[in-house]
Formats: structure tokens, C-alpha cells, sequence
């Protein structure tokens, strides 16, 4: 190939980068950029220089339509830190987050457990407990504003049923967050059960075989094999369900607007209603700036803490 | 997300190690049936008593809570609502848009997958960098920005402007990276042996050894694409092109207390995908199992 021989001399003649490299491999040498180009091109396009922009429109008024785009420095984020609403919509997206965080892993985690008995009818189990997972935000916000309708919703029937005061849920800035999270651990407990079942089938049998004839009970087994052995799985889960629930935003657009007195405002719904609504972009790239940060942060203890167990 | 598909079998038939069968076993066997039985009617008893209320007509449904089951089930409410909104056209939007976006993802992830697992050329690092870099980045903090760029190049209101969001989405490329490390070199030193090229490969060898791969990738982004909505919401101004989600999320306002029909097109929004995971469970879960670090 005579175009590829080319190349090779031009490698040879710019030096040490050349020197480690395979000769055999090298007449196919282009072609690659042709393969990796397509998407690092997208990558770029849609997702580095935005999020580059981001920061940039961060620091400017930037209203959409406007001719000027005036530079107010920081005043952005000096007006986001003294924005009472703002620091709501953190607190609400905190307690969202918390609030996942304590029923969604362990369930999930204990759902998986006893998916891991093989038992009878384990793949109907999984399948139902599935079920909510593969339906869209937008659709299961819908059947819960249902389900959750104080006078006619099944809920509240279940409830005075069985002779318990019924909840106003959604319509009350007392009831309305809790009954969003109550919601969403509903839907997002069949993902993370199906990641603890992955890491629960990949401890080998031999393990618990061997603990059985040594002598192990139940208990035991899962206290010495188990737990230690699900640690970088359920770290994960953790940090994953963390970072997604700091973008909770659908559910509250479909079921509460951010109301009732904004007890449902999350950091994303603000982000949204400062850009997209107001159109004061830079507010929101500012909002958005934040969001990045937090979730940012949370990535890195990620890493530090899954060390060797991510093939970076 | 060193997880791989032989980890997840759902329906193997090794034998269980709980075999010690003592009246204490059976307890436990007992136990775990009756909370895993309650856990699934906690998950299905939403959608069946939302599909319940669908074919009730709107009258009955407030008088009629206590009885689940409708008398005298009805389609008018489908009726209803599908002759007073663009279902037709908002199926059709999701449709195109969930379709396009696996295909682009499918063919550039496994492109730039293979580039980055077997290839030797200068800026791989730093095509890797901006892969891991991108991860991290919550898909909001990109959509002012964006918006901007779509006005800028007159795509607001075309399909283009929502896909590229979502087949730029690097995890489809770090995963086939990891995928295809694991293909053995030999086995790309023999096809260069017989003649093979670089893309030849690719065709040969890479795409047939990543079906299972490109299966639940496949999956995944489609229920993904499938339940968008603020990119959407915010790209869009012409309600012709909305999603159905995007369609029907909408609806709420307008029907305030026409449950009937609202349900009904909710049931209407679910029906694909369901049927779709009640046929192929398990490529879903390990699309899901695979792809769990996916934003």
C-alpha cells in the first residue's frame, strides 16, 4: 500500500512519537480517525463546547432574544447564594435525594436478596418488579396523581378502608415532596435491585460451598461472603441513585408544578423555569453551574472510593 | 460497571446452595414468597387499576372507586381522546426520534468503541479523556447552551436539534470500549493476516462478537429516548412535533378532571414498551444492569 508506506515515513521523520509505534499495524493507521471522528465531532458539538458555554453565558445577563449580552461577572451566582427559592429548591432536592436514598438501596437491596434464593417463580417476580422501571417518568407521574387524588384516588380509599385519616398528598406542602419521592422509589427500586442482582450472581458459588462445609451458617455467609463482597456494588448504586435524583425535574413538572408554595421547587424545575420560562438564561446557566458542581463532587468521591474496581 | 452479561442470568438452573432443607429453610422459602409476592402486586396494581379506570366512561368514575372492575367496559375514552389530539402524530414523533437516536448510537458507539479499544493513532487519549470527561456532566447543565446553538443553526423544531443530545451521549461509547478490550488481539492479528482492513474488521469481527452488547445497549436507549422530556419540552415550540410524552404531559392541564381519558392515553403512552418487555425481559434487564451508569 503505497499511501500507507507514505505515512509510515512521515511517522518516522516526526520522531519519538514514532518509535513505540507497531509498523505492522500502521498501514491501517488513517482509517482510525475515520471511525473515532463521527463521534468526537458530536461530543464537541453537543456536549464540550456547551458545556464550556455554560460557564461563559453564566457570567452575562443573556436574555434570548436581546441584541446585547451585558458581562455582570459573578452577579449571577451573588444573586443565586442570596435566593431564598433557590436555597429551597436545594433543601427539596436534598430531602428527595435522602429520601431515595434510605428505602430505594436497601429494598432494592434486600429484593435482590431474596430474588438470589432462586426460588419458584423468581423470573415473574423480577419481571413485575421490573415493570415500573421501563415505563417513562411521564406516564407513572400520571397514574400516581391518579392513585394519589384525595377524593377519588385508590390510596385514600385503601386508607379510610382500613380506618387511617387520609392525606391530602399532592395537594399539601407538607405531604407533596414525600409523596413525590414515595413515588419515585415505587418506579426506580427495580433498576438498582437488577445492578444488586448482577453483583449478587457474580460472587462465585464456590465461595458459599465452601462456607457451607466449613461449618457457616446463614448468617454468616452473608455477613463474611456477601456484604464484603457487593461493597463496590452497592457503593455504586448509592452514588448513582445519588447523582440521578439530583436531577429529579418530570416528575414534578407532570405532578405539582413546584407547588403547592413551591414545598416541590427542585434544582432542575428552577433551573428550567429561570431559562426557559423567565428566559434569563444566564441566571439559569448559573443554576445549572451548580447543579454540575454538586454532582461533580459527588462523581469524584466515586472514584476515589471505587479505586481499583472502575477500569478508568 | 465491570459488569457483564454471563453475570446476569435470570433464568439459569444452577441449584440453589440453600439446600439444607430443614423446617427452618422452608420457613424462610415461605417467608421470601409472600414478600416477593406483595412487592410485585405493589408494582403492577397502579397500571392495572389506572387500564381499569381507562374503560370506565367518564360519569362512572367518580361514583364507582370502590368497584375496580367497570360494569360495562368501554373504548370511548381511547376514542375520545385520540379524535381530539395528534396521538397519530406524537407516536409517530417518539417513534422516529427513538429510533433514530439507537441507530446513530449503535453505529458511532461501536465505531469510536473499536477506535478506542484496538486502535494506535495520536489524540486516542484525548478522545478517551473527553469520553470519561463527558460522563460526569448532568445533561442540563448543557441545555441553555445548546438551545442557543439549535436557535443559532435554525434546527429548534426538528427532529435533529432532540436526537443530538441523546446520541451524543458518551456512555454508549465507553461501554463498547470496554467491550471490545476484552476481544483478543489474536483474533484481530489473524484477520489482518487473511488481508483484512481496519473497517473490515469492524464489520467481520466486532459487530457479530458485540450482538449481546448492541442488543441491550439498543434496548436501553430506546426506553430512554422513549421517556424524554425537558430537552424536548424546551426545544420544541410547535406542539405538531412533540414526543408523546412531551404530548400527553402536557395534557394534564387541559384535562383536569377528565380522568377517564387522561388514563386512557397514559395506557395508550405505556402500551409499546410493556409489550415490548413483557417479549424481551431479559435483554431489558441486562440493558439496564449493563447500562446502569447512563444518564
Amino acid at each position: 500500500m503505497a499511501q500507507s508506506q507514505g505515512l509510515q515515513r512521515i511517522r518516522r521523520r516526526f520522531g519519538g512519537y514514532v518509535s513505540d509505534f507497531d509498523v505492522s499495524d500502521s498501514d491501517t493507521d488513517l482509517s482510525w480517525y475515520a471511525l473515532v471522528l463521527p463521534k468526537a465531532i458530536l461530543f464537541a458539538a453537543i456536549l464540550l463546547i456547551p458545556f464550556i458555554g455554560a460557564f461563559y453565558i453564566s457570567l452575562h445577563e443573556w436574555a434570548p432574544l436581546a441584541q446585547e449580552h451585558p458581562f455582570v461577572g459573578l452577579d449571577n451566582y451573588v444573586r443565586l447564594f442570596n435566593d431564598p427559592i433557590f436555597w429551597n429548591a436545594i433543601i427539596n432536592t436534598a430531602g428527595y435525594s435522602f429520601a431515595l436514598l434510605v428505602f430505594d438501596v436497601p429494598i432494592a437491596l434486600g429484593l435482590a436478596l431474596l430474588l438470589n434464593m432462586n426460588l419458584r417463580g423468581t423470573k415473574f417476580y423480577s419481571g413485575a418488579i421490573f415493570l415500573p422501571v421501563v415505563t417513562s417518568w411521564v406516564v407513572v407521574s400520571l397514574i400516581w396523581t391518579w392513585l394519589y387524588n384525595p377524593e377519588y384516588g385508590l390510596l385514600n380509599a385503601i386508607l379510610g378502608g382500613i380506618g387511617l385519616p387520609q392525606l391530602s398528598w399532592l395537594q399539601s406542602s407538607s405531604t407533596a415532596l414525600a409523596s413525590i419521592a414515595l413515588m419515585s422509589v415505587w418506579k426506580h427500586i427495580g433498576f438498582n435491585m437488577v445492578i444488586f442482582l448482577a453483583g449478587l450472581k457474580g460472587i462465585p458459588d464456590d465461595y458459599y460451598e465452601a462456607a457451607i462445609v466449613d461449618g457457616a451458617n446463614r448468617w454468616e455467609r452473608f455477613r463474611y461472603i456477601t456484604l464484603p463482597l457487593l461493597k463496590p456494588t452497592t457503593f455504586f448504586v448509592f452514588i448513582v441513585t445519588l447523582i440521578f435524583s439530583f436531577r429529579v425535574y418530570t416528575q414534578v413538572y407532570v405532578m405539582t408544578q413546584g407547588g403547592p408554595v413551591r414545598s416541590t421547587y427542585t434544582i432542575v424545575y428552577y433551573f428550567w423555569q429561570a431559562g426557559f420560562q423567565q428566559f434569563e438564561m444566564g441566571y439559569a446557566s448559573a443554576i445549572a453551574v451548580v447543579l454540575f458542581l454538586i454532582v461533580f463532587g459527588l462523581s469524584i468521591v466515586q472514584q476515589r472510593t471505587w479505586g481499583d474496581d472502575v477500569e478508568y | 460497571m465491570t459488569l457483564s452479561t454471563d453475570e446476569l442470568q435470570f433464568d439459569d438452573d444452577r441449584p440453589s446452595v440453600e439446600y439444607e432443607g430443614s423446617w427452618y429453610d422452608t420457613f424462610a422459602k415461605v417467608v421470601a414468597h409472600v414478600i416477593l409476592l406483595t412487592a410485585s402486586a405493589i408494582m403492577t396494581i397502579p397500571f392495572i387499576w389506572a387500564f381499569f379506570t381507562s374503560l370506565k366512561p367518564e360519569n362512572e368514575i367518580f361514583t364507582t372507586i370502590k368497584q375496580i372492575i367497570p360494569s360495562d367496559p368501554t373504548f370511548v375514552n381511547y376514542v375520545n381522546v385520540w379524535m381530539q389530539n395528534p396521538l397519530d402524530r406524537w407516536i409517530l414523533n417518539s417513534l422516529i426520534l427513538a429510533v433514530g437516536v439507537v441507530f446513530f448510537t449503535l453505529l458511532l458507539d461501536t465505531l469510536a468503541g473499536y477506535a478506542l479499544a484496538k486502535g494506535d493513532f495520536r489524540g486516542k487519549s484525548l478522545v478517551y479523556t473527553l469520553v470519561i470527561g463527558t460522563l460526569v456532566i448532568p445533561p442540563q447543565v448543557v441545555l441553555v447552551p445548546l438551545y442557543l446553538e439549535m436557535n443559532a443553526i435554525n434546527w429548534s423544531n426538528t427532529y435533529w436539534a432532540i436526537m443530538v443530545l441523546y446520541i451524543a451521549n458518551p456512555f454508549g461509547t465507553f461501554m463498547m470500549r470496554q467491550f471490545f478490550l476484552g476481544v483478543p488481539d489474536s483474533l484481530i492479528e489473524a484477520a489482518r493476516m487473511d488481508g483484512c482492513s481496519t473497517f473490515q474488521i469492524y464489520t467481520r469481527i466486532m459487530l457479530p462478537l458485540a450482538k449481546p452488547a448492541l442488543s441491550s445497549l439498543g434496548v436501553f436507549t430506546f426506553i430512554f429516548v422513549w421517556g424524554a422530556f425537558l430537552w424536548p419540552l424546551v426545544i420544541l415550540n410547535d406542539s405538531a412535533m412533540y414526543p408523546l410524552q412531551v404530548g400527553i404531559g402536557l395534557l394534564t392541564g387541559r384535562y383536569g378532571s377528565q380522568w377517564g381519558q387522561l388514563l386512557a392515553a397514559v395506557i395508550l403512552a405505556a402500551l409499546p414498551v410493556l409489550a415490548a418487555y413483557l417479549l424481551a425481559q431479559r435483554t431489558f434487564m441486562e440493558g439496564i444492569a449493563l447500562t446502569g451508569g447512563k444518564g
